[in-house]
């Protein structure tokens, strides 16, 4: 099925109101092969969201290319599905209809988008809740929904920004627990977005440490770990020497984000 | 559950039905006793039997049908009208900006006070009433729609972007569904102030109507009618509350 993912020297300035510029990426290169699962981590502010919205098509004016299966692309792309770090589901749809929204855009006839999207909240564990509205849901049915909804518009390669960043820590490591055993079943080429070091360990295959603004790559490391894994992997020696290397890796750079926030 | 929501439901209609009871009774008692005068204040004993007069007599459903028609006709026109100038003032931002300020200025005035031109325009028929009403309900339609796609959430349009999809698609899919409970809002805006500026344009030009059964009652020197035709305004204006919700509720569901 292919859907390889590949990110070549890409930079980008932002434009301030004020006519200043904020360097947000500084010649990004990274690749990921097909089924692969990477994650991207790094200090607040360092263009992690940046870099999303450009492999997603939503942010252009960049310098680099993206390629997906070897082929340069601008814009958005059929391929690529996206999780956003906001939440996204829309607030006038019930849980199925969010679902079956890719697939109604494709022109599905409803009974058959709906046994598809049935299958999808069955993935994602919200079985039960394909009536309700997004209002009545918690923060993590509501971004499981918004998964379920990029999944049902079957791309190869999966982008997800941040989707538990605003969940507490044990729903967070159950829900890494759930992406693990989506992407064992769908063979997803995976890209996500983390602040969080136990969530990229206990999910990659490789991490991608970035530095602070201008984010460049400082380091790429290769997670070594036996799979299947699950949350319980986390309390292995292994697993915390990744979560060591990582976070001396991340220190300076986070340090850094803490000092300039405060002299703003 | 559901037992408990129409349980709490139910003291709500309570709590509201309670409460204009015991209005009712303080009006009823303060003329009784002489506070206040009979010329004033009608007795809600009186209204009612002046209520149940009408009905007999004048035959209210007349009244109230033409005024609930042509302030429905009014606000569907507007709507018609509204929704797409809403959207042209979101698409062409220049104008949006330019108009803003305008519309808003406008939506405050009394526009009321223009009745003596369309009389002389129009003349003094239906189609005043209508135009009258129409201008009225416009305005806060064109201004919410405009507010409702202005303010749709950016993370939804980017939903709408990675799904690929077009422009006719964001707007209908994503953005006027986003949108509606604002506009809706200028919906009930709109209702509000042409209910008003149709009856009172009945009571001036005493053009029948509710507005014209106020100004006839008025006229009689029968103030229970007049109360009771009042009534019956605040009881066209229930409909319709009740109506746009049925019709928000509607479209939620397709
Ligand atoms: N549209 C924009 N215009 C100007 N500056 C921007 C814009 N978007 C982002 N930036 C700036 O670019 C830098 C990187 O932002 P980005 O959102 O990519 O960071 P992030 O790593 O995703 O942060 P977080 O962890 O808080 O989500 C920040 O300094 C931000 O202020
Ligand atoms: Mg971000």
């Amino acid at each position: 099925m292919a859907g390889t993912l590949e990110v070549r020297d890409l930079s980008k300035h932002y434009r301030r109101d004020d006519g200043g510029s904020v360097h947000a990426l500084d010649r990004v290169s990274l690749s990921v092969e097909e089924g692969e699962f990477v994650s991207v981590i790094g200090p607040s502010g360092c263009g992690k969201s940046t870099l999303f919205s450009i492999i997603g098509g939503l942010v252009g004016d960049y310098e680099g290319e993206v390629r997906v299966d070897g082929r340069t692309i601008r814009g958005t792309h059929r391929d690529i599905g996206m999780v956003f770090q906001e939440e996204s589901t829309f607030p006038w749809r019930t849980t199925l209809e969010n679902v079956a929204f890719p697939l109604e855009i494709a022109g599905v006839s409803r009974a058959e988008r709906e046994a598809m999207a049935l299958r999808f909240i069955r993935l994602v564990g919200l079985e039960g809740f394909q009536d309700r509205y997004p209002a009545e849901l918690s923060g993590g049915m509501k971004q499981r929904t918004a998964i379920a909804r990029a999944l049902a518009f079957s791309p190869k390669i999966m982008l997800m920004d941040e989707p538990f960043g605003a969940l507490d820590e044990q729903t967070r490591m159950l829900l890494g627990d759930k992406i693990l055993q989506i992407w064992r079943e769908l063979k997803q080429t995976t890209l996500l977005i983390t602040h969080n070091i136990t969530e990229a360990v206990q999910l990659s295959d490789r991490v991608v440490v970035m530095s602070f603004r201008p984010g460049r790559i400082k380091e790429i490391i290769d997670i070594d770990l036996p799979r299947p894994r699950s949350s319980e992997s986390i309390s292995t020696e292994r697993f915390g020497r990744y979560v060591g290397a990582i976070w001396q890796l991340l220190r300076e750079e986070a340090s850094l984000g803490m000092i300039e926030s405060e002299n703003v | 559950m559901m037992t408990a929501m129409r349980l709490r439901s139910l003291g709500v209609l309570a709590v509201g039905l309670g409460s204009l009871a015991a209005l009712a009774g303080l009006a009823e008692y303060s003329v009784t006793s002489g506070w206040v005068s009979k010329f004033v204040l009608s007795p809600p004993s009186e209204v009612w039997v002046a209520a149940v007069e009408i009905y007999h007599d004048e035959k209210p459903f007349g009244a109230l049908l033409s005024t609930l028609g042509i302030t429905l006709a009014a606000i569907f026109l507007a709507v018609g009208f509204g929704l797409p100038c809403g959207w042209a003032l979101w698409r062409y931002q220049t104008f949006g900006r330019a108009y803003e300020g305008w519309l808003g200025a406008l939506f405050a005035s009394p526009k009321l006070l223009l009745y003596p031109l369309f009389l002389v325009l129009f003349g003094r028929n239906l189609g005043t009433l209508l135009i009258m009403g129409w201008v009225t309900a416009t305005i806060p339609i064109m201004l919410k729609t405009r507010e409702g796609l202005m303010t749709v959430s950016p993370v939804l349009l980017n939903v709408g972007r990675s799904f690929n999809l077009t422009e006719r698609q964001m707007l209908w899919k994503i953005m006027l569904p986003s949108a509606i409970p604002v506009i809706f809002t200028g919906i009930r805006l709109s209702m509000i102030y042409t209910l008003i500026a149709i009856v009172a344009l009945e009571f001036l030009l005493n053009f029948g109507g509710l507005g014209g059964m106020v100004g006839e009652m008025y006229d009689r020197y029968n103030i229970p009618g007049m109360y009771a035709a009042i009534v019956f305004v605040v009881l066209l204006s229930l409909v319709y509350f009740r109506i746009v919700q049925g019709i928000q509720t509607w479209l939620r569901s397709v």
